[in-house]
């Protein structure tokens, strides 16, 4: 019998939203700073899924999240959240998830591609997450980027690192 | 937290899902933008709906140990300062603890909000909802949203669950003895997503044995 891909595909997509949203909840601790995987899912959402499916994941997330239901971090939830703060990084996902997506569908599956890839995504994200917290708390730049990007960005490195071992076991895994 | 669904009270049950998502985002814009006298409304409102629906305080302790983590670290990067002159010296803000208190706050009842409306709504009901709300909009297939929200909220419970059954492998087997993150980070996560993956898969397979097609009848319509 012939699989229904698409059926087989939003399984994934959902099971990536769902998570994305525990990855708020799920924390390693590294140091005495424990390292949320949100990103981590986000990026193997885009590289597992592909771009088109890897933007359902995340929009059905940030749907989720939209009509109050407690996914975003720390248990929020609401339409109101995309306003706050954080806000520019909840929208940054979609373009990053679709840029990492692209990416690895348009050129060879190398570890070098894939951590281009997941810069790039990653370089979305902070682009519109820290412009949004600029504009919301009225910051200048050097203050927004040390409150909203550097102190993160180790734990990124961290991910990106841990994201191209875990894509290669789970990519014949996932039936396209 | 995710998989409360508890129709503990008649009346907040019954109400249509549509209205309770709608109160919801409305609720949720006021906590944001709402000035202190808003914010003492609100937790009002929301201590009498929680005592009105009398949900064991056990059910969101869990969220409580979740949330207060990162209370904490919201609280202290409000309130504290970091000079960026040698010698780097921190000093302590009072109108950015207030500040960092209001902004808890907002957390604490958006959250609260939240675990509220997942309590007294089925996930049948929140699928009929969502379905409903972006029926108007050009492009999208509504069915299918409310479809993948479903399963994203069924799949959340069972996902917590796994993750602390790897997590708990993970120590048995003195994981935190490595001191390598990229190790620790791989070890966790890839029998997670293996597992979550095999559990979508049989998912998928299971509506497609039972012809799943977007095109049947949902509550609402």
């Amino acid at each position: 019998m012939k699989s229904d891909s698409s059926i087989r595909m939003m399984a994934y997509a959902a099971m990536f939203a769902a998570l994305i949203a525990a990855g708020a909840f799920l924390a390693i601790p590294i140091g005495v700073v424990p390292i949320v995987l949100q990103n981590l899912f986000v990026f193997l959402a885009g590289l597992l899924l592909g771009k088109r499916w890897g933007l359902w994941s995340v929009a059905i997330y940030l749907l989720t999240g939209a009509v109050g239901l407690p996914v975003f971090a720390g248990g929020a939830g609401g339409i109101a959240r995309f306003a706050g703060p954080t806000g520019g990084y909840l929208i940054g996902y979609l373009p990053a998830v679709w840029l990492i997506g692209w990416i690895s569908e348009s050129t060879r599956k190398t570890p070098f591609f894939q951590v281009a890839a997941m810069v790039a995504g990653s370089v979305v994200v902070y682009a519109c997450g820290v412009s949004w917290l600029k504009v919301v708390t009225h910051m200048n730049w050097p203050k927004a980027m040390a409150a909203g990007c550097y102190p993160f960005l180790p734990g990124d490195a961290l991910k990106i690192a841990a994201a191209i071992p875990i894509t290669k076991a789970l990519r014949g895994i996932v039936r396209k | 937290m995710f998989s409360e669904y508890a129709p503990l009270k008649p009346f907040a049950s019954r109400m249509d899902a549509r209205v309770k998502m709608l109160c919801m985002m409305l609720f949720s814009v006021a906590v944001i933008a709402g000035n202190l006298p808003i914010l003492v409304i609100l937790s009002g409102v929301c201590l009498l709906l929680w005592g009105l629906i009398r949900i064991q305080i056990r059910h969101v302790i869990r969220s409580l140990i979740c949330l207060g983590m990162m209370l904490g670290v919201i609280f202290a990067t409000r309130s504290l300062t970091l000079s960026v002159s040698w010698p780097l010296a921190l000093s302590w803000d009072a109108a950015g603890a207030v500040d960092g208190l209001i902004a808890c706050w907002r957390l604490v009842l958006l959250m609260f909000f939240g675990l509220l409306w997942m309590v007294v709504t089925s996930h049948s009901d929140i699928r009929a909802a969502v379905a409903w709300l972006c029926k108007p909009l050009p492009g999208v297939p509504e069915k299918r949203v409310a479809t993948m929200m479903s399963l994203t909220l069924r799949f959340l419970p069972l996902l917590m669950d796994q993750a602390a059954t790897t997590s708990e492998a993970q120590q048995a087997r003195c994981i935190q003895n490595r001191k390598n993150p990229v190790y620790r980070f791989t070890k966790f996560s890839l029998p997670l997503l293996r597992r979550t993956m095999e559990t979508a898969d049989h998912l998928a397979d299971a509506m497609e044995s039972r012809c799943y097609s977007e095109n049947y009848r949902m509550k609402n319509n």
